[in-house]
């Protein structure tokens, strides 16, 4: 079909030949001009016919659970009140440094352009965020105030102190840009939704690359992807963190596209074209916030395991090569940018990574080894006998990560009251029963998938590790303030799939069912965080 | 198919009846305070410890109690409030809390107003100093601190007839700016449900 289109297209695109024939070797030369035209013209037309017809193989159904997605981030960008989110400000500032100056930040100071700094003043946003009795600006006066200095014309270019974004990697914020200058002629809280709105897009992608991993990683059962995506989809965390500026959306994404790619490749072999697509993915996410770094060992040991695996000719189908080669590119594709970042660093006389190196700095001056392993299995589990006990009188797993993961917006101040997380363990713990059995009654296919599984599990373990030890190094200043589930949220993906393998634990007859309850429970979920945010800041 | 549909209905139904009974209730408002200011970090705690202070009038009807305590992981507080010997109300709030500058503890709702009461905060084991936010007093020879505490009861107004109010500052300080935001963002949450439901029906059903 394609085959026959092109030719079609390359007779009725050839140029006519020209009126004179000067001679023979001029002659030559202009066919092979005009060959050559014409198989760059075929080869720019099959690109283009394998992208579209690559995302014409992507189902309907996940197309909508990225609407879907979108469409809920997009509502709590409206309802989270301007800057009322974790270090929104310095995200923003970030930004705004960039389309401003077209220069990365200089220093971690919370140095904020006149504009930025009079709207957060305008904003009461310093009284708001952490103070859940107090709602967001209201008063005429003070809203008279807000709009006045919106259209002062205020200074928006600062001095390049931008907070605590300023060792984040630049991709996140570098797109940014394009909606904020977009806004250039509004005003900044314009040019803020205007990013916010970006982020909601990256809500979509990640909902779409989560239904397409459960499609890979569980095949046999198309409706249970379906369950997966709406649940990733609706989930409020993913709504809500994609629903301000932060790269922790476009993180998201990336990692959720990496998974699909990993499962797809673990599915097919590790082929050229997947090769590049994973080292892209992994230099944006290199790109994109530092917390990736926690998902990189795991990464690289699976494009190992699929070097070593080889590449198969149909899915199931005997190896006919190794890949090392493509595994290789992977790897280098990835670390190149990190590598150039690095070299342009050396060579203008700066840190080698920046200001992150600063942070790297921090990293070496940690104390015993043990001490650390102890706080960060304590960080999310249950303590073990003889381990000295970093978290008194709480079940970190319980009251922190399950709870929070139920509800914790605004500025890590707006929760549900406690009831609601009581209540919340009957579904969760439902659920995990379900996919403990629909594991279990799998135990074979897990077996057989073992080297696959074993990336997923090293990817989980490295990123709670870098999590835990992240929260260890600022414990002394900052107390447990890394204990914020969206940072885990990059997992996304393999807990859809958990949420697939819960609803197929039902069995094939109340299957579905279950299923649809589950969505249900998730739009439940994703409806009353809305309203406990609008609540918290409006009522 | 049939059971998917009952499966799917069943649970927006649900949902429905979860809006009603939420919406139907009134916010809680607040009722009175202990009258002590809440300065700002006076001093850390690190829990295992119990804080009695004078609650002065305790309103009607409060059921919950807001506590001027600050950490990011907060630890359980336990709160008891007396007059003389006779216990009023008491209640405890989980570990797990934050990040805040306040607490919310829920307790047995006062049938009467009480005064001349007695608090008793009693903060367990914390993972990281607890903020203070209140007074140093002096009390006898020695010095003592005191929690701000402010006392919550429902309001007059349900959450639903506060709607329109509410829409009306969701479209203040805010880009795009009017009252019509929030009736948008309730449109979108209704199509992106619709959307959902539709979804379910095609491919679980």
């Amino acid at each position: 079909m394609s085959s026959s289109y092109d030719t079609a297209a390359s007779q009725t695109d050839a140029p006519a030949m020209p009126p004179t024939t000067p001679g023979i070797g001029a002659r030559a030369d202009s066919h092979r001009a005009i060959e050559e035209a014409q198989t760059e013209r075929r080869r720019a037309k099959r690109l283009l016919a394998s992208s579209t017809g690559a995302l014409r193989r992507v189902p309907r159904a996940a197309w909508t659970c990225a609407l879907i997605a979108t469409l809920g981030a997009a509502c709590w960008s409206v309802i989270t009140p301007p800057f009322q989110a974790p270090d929104e400000q310095a995200h923003f500032a970030y930004v705004q440094n960039l389309a401003e100056t077209g220069r990365l930040p200089s220093s971690s100071r919370d140095e904020y352009s006149v504009e930025e700094s009079q709207t957060l003043a305008d904003l009461h946003q310093g009284e708001v965020r952490w103070h859940p009795e107090l709602t967001t600006v209201s008063e005429p006066a003070d809203v008279e105030k807000l709009r006045h200095d919106q259209a002062a014309g205020l200074l928006r270019a600062g001095t390049g102190g931008i907070g605590v974004a300023a060792t984040e990697p630049p991709l996140f914020y570098a797109l940014a840009t394009i909606p904020y200058e977009l806004g250039s002629s509004g005003s900044l809280l314009d040019r803020l939704e205007l990013v916010r709105l970006m982020d909601a897009l990256m809500a979509g992608l990640t909902a779409l690359f989560t239904f397409m991993f459960v499609r890979e990683s569980l095949p046999g059962v198309p409706w249970a992807w379906t369950v997966g995506g709406l649940a990733a989809a609706l989930m409020p965390l993913l709504g809500f963190t994609s629903g301000f500026v932060t790269p922790d959306a476009m993180l998201y994404a990336v990692c959720a596209a990496i998974f699909y790619c990993l499962a797809r490749a673990f599915r097919r072999g590790l082929t050229w074209r997947a090769a590049v697509a994973l080292g892209l993915l992994i230099g944006a996410g290199f790109l994109t916030k530092l917390n990736f770094v926690g998902v990189v060992p795991g990464v690289m040991l699976g494009l190992v395991i699929l070097a070593f695996r080889g590449v198969r000719d149909t899915p199931d189908g005997p190896r006919t090569r190794r890949a090392f080669g493509p595994m290789a590119l992977a790897m280098a594709i990835s670390v190149a940018p990190v590598c150039v970042y690095a070299l342009i660093n050396v060579i203008t006389g700066h840190p080698t990574f920046g200001l992150a190196s600063s942070a790297a700095h921090q990293v070496s001056e940690r104390e015993s080894l043990t001490g650390e392993i102890v706080y960060i299995w304590e960080f999310f589990l249950p303590r073990l006998p003889g381990m000295a006990n970093d978290f008194p009188g709480l079940s970190t797993l319980h009251q922190v990560w399950f709870n929070r993961t139920v509800g914790l917006y605004g500025w890590l101040d707006t929760t549900f009251p406690p009831w609601v997380y009581t209540f919340a363990l009957i579904p969760a713990g439902l659920m995990a029963l379900l996919a403990l059995c629909s594991l279990i009654a799998r135990r074979g296919a897990l077996l057989r998938r073992k080297s696959e599984l074993l990336v997923y599990v090293v990817i989980c373990v490295s990123l709670l590790t870098l999590i835990g030890a992240d929260s260890h190094l600022g414990s002394a200043s900052e107390g447990a303030g890394y204990a914020q589930p969206r940072y885990v949220m990059p997992l996304l993906p393999l807990a859809a799939a958990l949420v697939a393998l819960a609803a197929r634990g039902a069995g094939r007859r109340w299957g579905p069912t279950i299923g649809a309850l589950i969505v249900t429970l998730f739009l439940a979920q994703e409806i009353f965080s809305q309203l406990l945010s609008v609540s918290r800041f409006y009522g | 198919m049939l059971r998917v549909r009952l499966g799917l209905a069943a649970g927006l139904l649900g949902i429905v009846v979860a809006l009603v009974l939420v919406l139907a209730r009134p916010p809680l408002v607040l009722a009175g305070s202990n009258g002590v200011a809440p300065n700002f970090a006076i001093t850390f705690t690190h829990g295992g410890e119990t804080i009695c202070q004078p609650g002065r009038t305790l309103p009607q009807g409060t059921e919950a109690i807001r506590v001027s305590l600050s950490p990011n992981i907060g630890p359980r507080v336990h709160l008891k409030v007396s007059s003389g010997s006779k216990v009023i109300t008491e209640g405890e709030r989980d570990p797990g809390w934050g990040v805040d500058e306040t607490v919310i503890v829920s307790v047995k709702r006062v049938a009467h107003t009480a005064y001349n009461t007695r608090i008793c905060t009693d903060i367990g084991p914390a993972v990281e100093g607890v903020q203070v936010n209140g007074e140093r007093v002096k009390v006898g020879g020695g010095e003592a601190i005191w929690l701000r505490m402010e006392y919550l009861r429902p309001g007059r107004s349900s959450w639903l007839s506060l709607a329109p109010s509410i829409a009306n500052r969701m479209g203040l300080a805010h880009a795009p700016a009017g009252a019509w935001v929030g009736y948008l963002a309730v449109a979108v949450m209704i199509a992106a449900a619709g959307f959902a439901s539709r979804l379910v029906l095609r491919e679980l059903g």
